[in-house]
C-alpha cells in the first residue's frame, strides 16, 4: 500500500457516478477520510498525471479534518494543497491551515451588472476598456494612489468593505450587501497582522495586481435559468464586468508569517504532515486562534480591494457613458475563493478551507444575501481571456455534497513557460483583437502566460459543476475587453 | 581545475515556479539565490543603498533559505529596492539535521538599488517540495515560489 505516492494509479479511484470519483481512506494509512472528486474523464485524467491528487490525499491526513475532502472540477497542482482542494476540520480543536487558505488571502471575484447592452456600448469599446485600464493601477508590486495611515488601514483591516465606502465614499450599501460575508469576515484583529504584511498592502489597496487577475467587460451571450437570472439583474446582451483580485502582498505576508509559525510548532503540537506546507495548529490553540484573526484582517483588505476596484469600474462606464447613472452599476456578488470559514454543517461546527474554491450555497440559506435566497448564491466561474466566463446559483444539495463549496475557475492546465512556448504576447494580442476582443496589458510576457489554451476548457467544468450538483448554470458571459494585470 | 561558478535555473511548474540553485558551499548558495530574487525585481538605478543587518533563525538550513528569500521578497517589495548584494553572510550552527532545539542561524549585510519598474513575479517562498544538500564540494537547492 503506497504511503506517499506521487502519481495516485487510476485503479485507486471508485466511480460513484458520471463525474464523481473517490479514493478510500483505506489507500493510505495515513488518510483520516475519503476523498471525493467530482471530474468527469477528460478532467480527471491531468489530475492523475501530477501530484494533483496526491495533494488531495495528503489534505485528508489533517488532524481533526472531518467527513470527507473535496477535489473541485478545475483543481489542479498547488503547494500544499491542491488548488480546487476543499476540506473541513471539526470545530474547536481540528487544525486550521494557512497553506490550505493559500498566499492570496481572498482573491475572489466581484460581477458588476451595467444598464448597457452590447449594442448600446457600440464602437465606444474601446474607450470604455481604456477608460478602465487607466483608473486601476496594475502589475507586479504596483502600488496605487490610495495612501492610508495607520488608523485607516486597521478600520479596512477590521471592518472590510463597509468601512472603505463609509469612511472614503468608494461605493454603496447594496454593493456590501451583495458581497460575502458582507465583506468583513468576523474575528478580524490588525495587531494580528505583521508590521512587514501591513506595509506590502500599505499602497496596493484599490490595485489589481499581476498573474491571473483582471477586469474583464463582457456582453450576456446566453440565459441559462431565467429565473436566477431575472432574480440577480442579468439579461441577454447586457454589458457586466468581473473583476479578479486578492489581498495583494499583504495576505501573501500573513500566510508567509503564519506558515512560518506553524511550521516552528508542529513537534510541539504532535503533529506529521506529508507536506511541510500543509502546516498547521489547532484552531483553538494561540498561533491557530492568531492565524484566523490575521486571515480576516487580509480577507477584509481583499473584499475592500475588490469594492474599491469595483467602485473605480464604476466611474469608468459613468465617464465614458454620461447619461449612466452610477446607481444603475449594481454589483451582482462578490465571492471568495481562498478563505477559512467558520461553518455549521449537520449541526457542526466546521472549519471550512476553500482553496481555490467558492462557496456555494443553496436557496434558503440564511447567509445568502436576501435578494437572492429564492435562487441560490450567486457563483462566478471566470474562463480564460478569450473563453467565456460562467455565472451561476448555488443548489440545496451543496452543502451536502462539498461543504456547500462549487469550482473557481477553469482550472490551470499548462505552465507559464509551456502558455510562452506556444505563442507570444504580441500574436496572442492580435489573435484577440481579430476577434472582437480589445486588450489592455503592460507585459506582453504576462499576456502569453495568460494565453486561454493554459486553462482548461471552461464550458466544460461548468457542465461538469452542474451535472455533479454543485450548482446549476444561470447565464453565460462572453469576453470583448480584457485589462490584464 | 577552476571551481565551478554558482548557477540558478527556474523550472516548469503548472501553477507556480521552481527555483534549482547550484553552488560550492552553502554561504554562496545563499547568496546565488539573492541574485536570482534581485534580478527577478527588474532593471535598477545605479544607486545603491545603506547596508541593511538581517538575521533569522530556523530549525534547519533548508528551512532557513525560505526564510532568507521571504525575506528579500518581502523587504524589496516594502523598500522597492533589489538586494543582489550580499555581504558577511554567516550561517552558524548544527549541521542538515538541525532541530528546532539547536537551531540554523544567518546573519548577513544586505544592499538594495531602487528599481525601475517592477518586475518580479515572485510572492513568497514555499516548503513543498524543499531540497537542500550538499556533498561533494557542491550544494543544491530547489525551492518552490509562489506567483
Amino acid at each position: 500500500m503506497p504511503q506517499t505516492a506521487t502519481h495516485i494509479p487510476r485503479d485507486a479511484l471508485t466511480r460513484l457516478g458520471p463525474v464523481s470519483y473517490e479514493v478510500s481512506m483505506r489507500f493510505r494509512s495515513d488518510m483520516r477520510v475519503p476523498a471525493r472528486i467530482y471530474a468527469d474523464e477528460e478532467l480527471l485524467e491531468p489530475m492523475l498525471q501530477d501530484e494533483t491528487v496526491t495533494q488531495l490525499l495528503n489534505v485528508a491526513t489533517l488532524p481533526g479534518v472531518y467527513g470527507r475532502v473535496y477535489g473541485m472540477p478545475d483543481m489542479h497542482v498547488g503547494y500544499g494543497f491542491p488548488v480546487g482542494g476543499v476540506a473541513a476540520t471539526l470545530l474547536p480543536d481540528g487544525v486550521v491551515s494557512p497553506g490550505g487558505v493559500g498566499f492570496d488571502i481572498n482573491c475572489g471575484v466581484r460581477l458588476l451588472a451595467t444598464p448597457l447592452s452590447r449594442a448600446a456600448v457600440g464602437g465606444r469599446a474601446e474607450a470604455l476598456v481604456h477608460e478602465i485600464s487607466r483608473s486601476i493601477p496594475s502589475g507586479t508590486g504596483r502600488g496605487g494612489p490610495l495612501r492610508l495611515s495607520d488608523a485607516e488601514l486597521d478600520g479596512v483591516l477590521s471592518e472590510g468593505s463597509a468601512y472603505v465606502v463609509r469612511e472614503k465614499s468608494l461605493g454603496v450599501e447594496a454593493d456590501v450587501e451583495h458581497t460575502e460575508s458582507n465583506g468583513r469576515l468576523a474575528g478580524a484583529d490588525p495587531s494580528k497582522v505583521s508590521r512587514r504584511a501591513r506595509d506590502r498592502g500599505r499602497d496596493q489597496l484599490g490595485t489589481m495586481g499581476a498573474g491571473n487577475h483582471f477586469v474583464e467587460v463582457q456582453e450576456v451571450a446566453e440565459v441559462l435559468d431565467a429565473a436566477a437570472a431575472a432574480a440577480m439583474g442579468l439579461s441577454l446582451g447586457q454589458v457586466t464586468v468581473l473583476v479578479h483580485t486578492g489581498s495583494r502582498g499583504l495576505g501573501h505576508q500573513v500566510c508567509t508569517d503564519y506558515v512560518r509559525l506553524m511550521d516552528a510548532g508542529l513537534a510541539r503540537h504532535g503533529i506529521k504532515l506529508p507536506d511541510r506546507q500543509l502546516s498547521c495548529a489547532p484552531a483553538s490553540s494561540p498561533e491557530g486562534r492568531d492565524y484566523l484573526a490575521a486571515m480576516a484582517s487580509a480577507a477584509c483588505f481583499a473584499w475592500s480591494n475588490r469594492q474599491i476596484i469595483g467602485h473605480r469600474v464604476r466611474e469608468s462606464v459613468t465617464r465614458v457613458f454620461p447619461d449612466v447613472s452610477p446607481e444603475d452599476i449594481r454589483v451582482v456578488y462578490d465571492v471568495a475563493h481562498n478563505i477559512a470559514k467558520t461553518e455549521e454543517h449537520g449541526g457542526r461546527r466546521l472549519c471550512v478551507h476553500r482553496k481555490g474554491a467558492t462557496r456555494a450555497f443553496g436557496p434558503g440559506h440564511p447567509d445568502v444575501a436576501p435578494g437572492y435566497r429564492a435562487v441560490g448564491q450567486p457563483v462566478f466561474i471566470p474562463g480564460s481571456m478569450g473563453t467565456a466566463s460562467y455565472v451561476l446559483a448555488g443548489r440545496a444539495t451543496t452543502g451536502d455534497l462539498s461543504w456547500g463549496s462549487t469550482c473557481h475557475g477553469a482550472g490551470r492546465r499548462l505552465s507559464r513557460t509551456a502558455a510562452k512556448k506556444q505563442v507570444t504576447g504580441a500574436e496572442l494580442r492580435r489573435e484577440l483583437e481579430s476577434r472582437g476582443i480589445i486588450v489592455r496589458c503592460a507585459s506582453n510576457k504576462g499576456l502569453a502566460e495568460e494565453a486561454p489554451f493554459a486553462y482548461k476548457d471552461v464550458d466544460r467544468v461548468a457542465e461538469v459543476v452542474e451535472q455533479a450538483g454543485l450548482a446549476r448554470r444561470v447565464a453565460r458571459l462572453v469576453p470583448f475587453g480584457v485589462v490584464k494585470g | 581545475m577552476p571551481p565551478e561558478l554558482p548557477s540558478a535555473r527556474f523550472e516548469d511548474h503548472v501553477g507556480e515556479l521552481a527555483l534549482t540553485v547550484e553552488a560550492g558551499s552553502l554561504e554562496e548558495l545563499f547568496v546565488e539565490a539573492a541574485r536570482v530574487v534581485s534580478r527577478e525585481c527588474g532593471e535598477t538605478q545605479d544607486a545603491p543603498g545603506p547596508w541593511e543587518k538581517v538575521a533569522f533563525v530556523a530549525r534547519d538550513r533548508a528551512s532557513l533559505l525560505v526564510d532568507w528569500l521571504n525575506e528579500l521578497i518581502g523587504r524589496s517589495e516594502v523598500e522597492g529596492r533589489a538586494y543582489g548584494e550580499v555581504r558577511n553572510l554567516a550561517i552558524t550552527g548544527p549541521g542538515p539535521s538541525a532541530s528546532g532545539d539547536n537551531p540554523v542561524r544567518l546573519e548577513a549585510e544586505i544592499r538594495g538599488r531602487p528599481v525601475l519598474t517592477w518586475e518580479s513575479a515572485l510572492k513568497a517562498a514555499t516548503y513543498h517540495g524543499l531540497e537542500l544538500e550538499c556533498g561533494g564540494g557542491r550544494c543544491r537547492a530547489r525551492v518552490l515560489f509562489d506567483v
